[in-house]
């Protein structure tokens, strides 16, 4: 495995005072700036900026580039124009899911494919078969998320105003750099794109604009706070991706992701086998709050001593003062209010099993105006 | 066809298995046309040269796996299908003209056993027994039945030969090379190497067939393939089906990801809900639909399911009755010259590296000694089958028959007394002719293909598109199972 350094790198460790890291896509990025729990509030107070640049990013280019993204992807990117983007799924023939992302469309030839986690062999095998080049530029660029009330007026600060609506990006020339603003995340922010040569410069920039509105940066824990009270799974995080071709786990329903599912998309690799599990399958995503403040991410359900489901990530939210977690639950027990037992079974690090109450709760935790993930 | 028409059902290929599924989607009611892109039925099993203002066939000359409901709820007795000899004892040519002979009767074969070895002569009727006892308990993986569990000693045994190498299996048993080498060629179906895994389970598969109500039988039809096809094509007519020979299907129609129809090559289109295709997966899913239509995993197994290695026919006419040396060997039988064990793996190794081996393994018949209406009066019909041979050879297929026939006239030679002077014709029908004539490509066969459940070889990830073909079967051969099948499943009779 290759351990790739972020292009804010340097930045971030500097306000590291902790020294508080872990990898995501092979990254190693900040953990935690000291108190985790402080950013995620703050992220909803005030402002924080994320380092995003572990974000898989493949461009793709050719002829055909818009035939084969509809084949690949649940929802048709023929029909977007230049400019526009869409959020959608990848499955595999047995319409279980190997990844999320979201599409972008740069030309009528260029498409840009954002994502949580790499499925490079899959997709570029497929690519290669319409003939279009593939390309990945994670390591090309850098990423910077802006979350939180006064995300936009950072933004203003720095001279990037820009009108943008969700999903939507603008390719911008700031002062002698070339950046793009997508607002293509599920936090209600914006995010900054550049050269990973740029990386520090917008750094700079960016928190010395942001002083007077408190920015301050914020790590993976915050975001995984953030993520689990806006009700988004992330492959990897909390579910395996269908690695297998013909796996038949996890479907979209199971995920709550079957909204990215375009059902009028008539051909798209794996749909007969995804629409019919569609239906039959018995278990769906909710979120569980934990009658306590230590989270238990999976853990077993009960209910009347059977088993009907398991947590996914669970994290203790500063903003509910409760532990919460996602979970997948049978159908037939996911009526909201409903109380469930929660086991978490003992480990190595946890000499002892804990047990505990839950209650089932509708997602998001708290109200976001697009709770899925690319 | 100047318009566009509605069937209910199309079959793509008019070989056996197109017809057998034309006929029976037909006898359930089911309007059905059959597409075969040459001008005649029959498919690879009808290939023929001319020679001497004769049609000789080029194809397989016997059958060993011909599904018995076919042929019985077919009526293929009835309509025509004869056999000239029903049970061909096995024959093992040896240079030193011990030939080993393998029939029915097992104390016979004992006998002639002992000469290479007194040990393997006792222990041949315990095998035969325990072979046939292990395939006809294997056949409900097989024949489309119900699959039930099998007892721990059975699932234990299928465990231990899934896992094994047909020559290593047959060395736990016999010590005599000639026996090993004799019987070790029908465990090579498939591209299956002797040493690889699976081809224990290909020779286990092969002893479960039945002909003529025999077990482990190979059979000769009366009038050679072309009987078969014959009774076949008078069978589907009788049922319903439309038959349409010289139509070529260009590609599938799809709406979504169902398949709902053909367009030919005419520009006409034939639409109907279920298409089930006797081509080859690789052909029907690669050729014929939008790429990855049938998945993106499917089309990366199609793409890593390219066969290394296949298998080239040779028919040579003669003036008279090959004479081989040596022991007395009985007319009617199917010859093996494989004289050592390493021909099989010298063969494959050079076939995987695009080569011809010096020494590959041949399987002889010579049909016209019990049927004579296949060649002129007095002259004599040598089908010999090469495998292995290479897929894609270094030098293309078409500079390399010269090469690939007279490596079979010598290796003959040295078994043939004046082998020579006695051949009048040599045709070579190489793997490149199957693929670009016939549609056929050389399987890859796996243990897992050899015992998935046959609805998973059958069906296809584009909806109302199913295989009938050697690709739908655990192991390629003429046998009609796989399109009954599909028969069934497209009209839910399969359960």
């Amino acid at each position: 495995m290759i351990v790739r350094a972020s292009p804010f790198h340097s930045r971030a460790a500097a306000s590291n005072a902790f020294n508080q890291w872990a990898l995501r896509n092979n990254f190693t990025l900040a953990q935690n700036f000291g108190d985790p729990l402080q950013e995620a509030l703050a992220a909803h107070a005030r402002v924080v900026a994320i380092d995003i640049s572990w974000r898989w990013r493949v461009l793709f280019q050719g002829a055909r580039a818009g035939d084969f993204l509809a084949q690949l992807m649940t929802r048709d990117a023929r029909l977007l124009e230049p400019g526009q983007s869409l959020k959608a799924l990848w499955l595999n023939d047995s319409g279980a899911v190997r990844g999320a992302g979201v599409v972008v469309r740069f030309a009528s030839d260029k498409f840009l494919l954002v994502s949580s986690a790499a499925d490079m062999s899959w997709i570029a095998n497929a690519a290669a078969i319409f003939g279009v080049a593939v390309r990945e530029m994670t390591e090309e660029e850098g990423g910077l998320a802006l979350i939180g009330p006064y995300a936009r007026s950072v933004l203003d600060a720095t001279g990037l105003a820009a009108d943008i609506e969700p999903l939507g990006f603008r390719k911008l020339f700031w002062r002698g750099l070339d950046v793009t603003v997508s607002r293509w995340g599920e936090q209600s922010g914006y995010e900054i794109w550049c050269k990973a040569d740029d990386c520090l410069i917008v750094w700079d920039r960016i928190f010395g604009a942001g002083v007077p509105y408190g920015l301050q940066p914020a790590g993976l824990d915050a975001a995984d706070i953030l993520d689990v009270e806006a009700g988004i799974t992330r492959p990897l995080r909390d579910y395996l991706p269908a690695q297998d071709g013909f796996a038949d786990t996890p479907t979209p329903a199971s995920l709550g992701l079957a909204s990215l599912i375009d059902p009028a998309h008539a051909a798209f690799n794996g749909r007969a086998a995804c629409m019919a599990s569609e239906k039959s399958e018995a278990r769906i995503l909710v979120g569980v709050e934990i009658e306590s403040d230590t989270p238990a991410p999976f853990a077993s359900l009960t209910h009347r001593d059977w088993m009907v489901g398991r947590t996914l990530t669970s994290v203790y939210s500063p903003v509910l003062r409760r532990a919460i977690a996602l979970a997948q639950i049978d159908r037939a027990i996911s009526e909201i209010g409903t109380l469930l037992n929660l086991t978490v079974p003992a480990s190595l690090i946890r000499t002892a099993a804990l047990s505990g109450s839950a209650r089932i709760c509708s997602l998001p935790f708290l109200s976001q105006s697009d709770p899925i993930a690319p | 066809m100047s318009e566009a028409r509605t069937y209910d059902a199309i079959v793509i290929g008019g070989g056996t298995s197109g017809l057998v599924a034309a006929t029976y989607l037909a006898r359930d009611g089911k309007k059905t046309l059959l597409l075969e892109a040459r001008d005649e039925f029959g498919g690879v099993e009808t290939a023929s040269m001319s020679a001497d203002g004769l049609s000789v066939s080029l194809a397989a000359q016997t059958l060993y796996a011909l599904d018995p409901l076919v042929t019985k709820q077919l009526k293929l007795t009835r309509r025509g299908l004869k056999f000239a000899v029903r049970d061909m004892p096995l024959v093992g040519l040896r240079s030193d003209g011990k030939h080993i002979v393998i029939q029915r009767d097992t104390r016979a074969s004992g006998v002639n056993i002992a000469i290479h070895s007194k040990r393997d002569a006792e222990t041949w009727p315990r095998f035969r027994r325990e072979l046939f006892d292990l395939a006809r308990a294997l056949r409900p993986f097989w024949d489309g039945a119900p699959r039930k569990p099998l007892g721990p000693s059975l699932q234990q045994t299928l465990d231990r030969i899934a896992r094994q190498g047909a020559m290593a299996w047959l060395d736990s048993w016999f010590e005599s090379e000639a026996l090993k080498t004799t019987l070790a060629f029908d465990a090579t179906s498939g591209g299956l190497s002797v040493l690889e895994p699976g081809s224990a389970l290909a020779f286990v598969w092969r002893a479960a067939q039945e002909m003529c109500g025999l077990q482990g039988s190979v059979a000769q039809p009366l009038g050679g393939m072309a009987s078969l096809i014959a009774a076949l094509v008078s069978g589907a007519q009788k049922a319903g089906a439309e038959l349409r020979a010289g139509i070529k299907v260009q590609a599938l129609v799809l709406d979504g990801a169902a398949a709902v129809g053909v367009r030919l090559a005419s520009g006409e289109t034939a639409f109907a809900d279920i298409i089930v295709s006797s081509l080859s997966r690789r052909k029907t899913l690669g050729e014929l639909v939008e790429p990855l239509a049938g998945g993106i995993a499917a089309a990366a197994l199609i793409s890593r399911s390219d066969a290394p290695i296949a298998e080239a026919r040779a028919v040579l006419l003669l003036r008279g009755p090959p004479a081989f040396g040596g022991v007395h060997v009985p007319r009617n039988s199917r010859f093996i010259l494989a004289e050592r064990p390493e021909s099989y793996a010298d063969a494959e190794m050079a076939a995987r590296s695009g080569r011809l081996s010096d020494d590959s393994p041949l399987e002889l018949v010579v049909p016209t000694l019990a049927d004579d209406s296949l060649a002129p009066p007095g002259q004599h019909i040598l089908s010999v089958l090469v495998r292995p041979v290479p897929r894609n050879p270094q030098t293309p297929w078409e500079q390399l028959k010269t090469e690939l026939a007279t490596r079979v006239v010598s290796a003959l030679g040295r078994q043939i007394a004046d082998f020579p002077e006695q051949i009048s014709h040599i045709e070579i029908f190489t793997p490149d002719d199957m693929h670009t004539q016939y549609g056929v490509d050389p399987a890859r066969l796996t243990v897992d293909h050899m015992l998935a459940p046959s609805q998973q070889s059958i069906e296809t990830p584009v909806y109302g598109l199913l295989l009938c073909g050697d690709d739908a079967q655990p192991v390629p051969a003429i046998s009609g199972r796989a399109a009954r099948l599909a028969a069934a499943i497209a009209t839910g009779a399969h359960k």
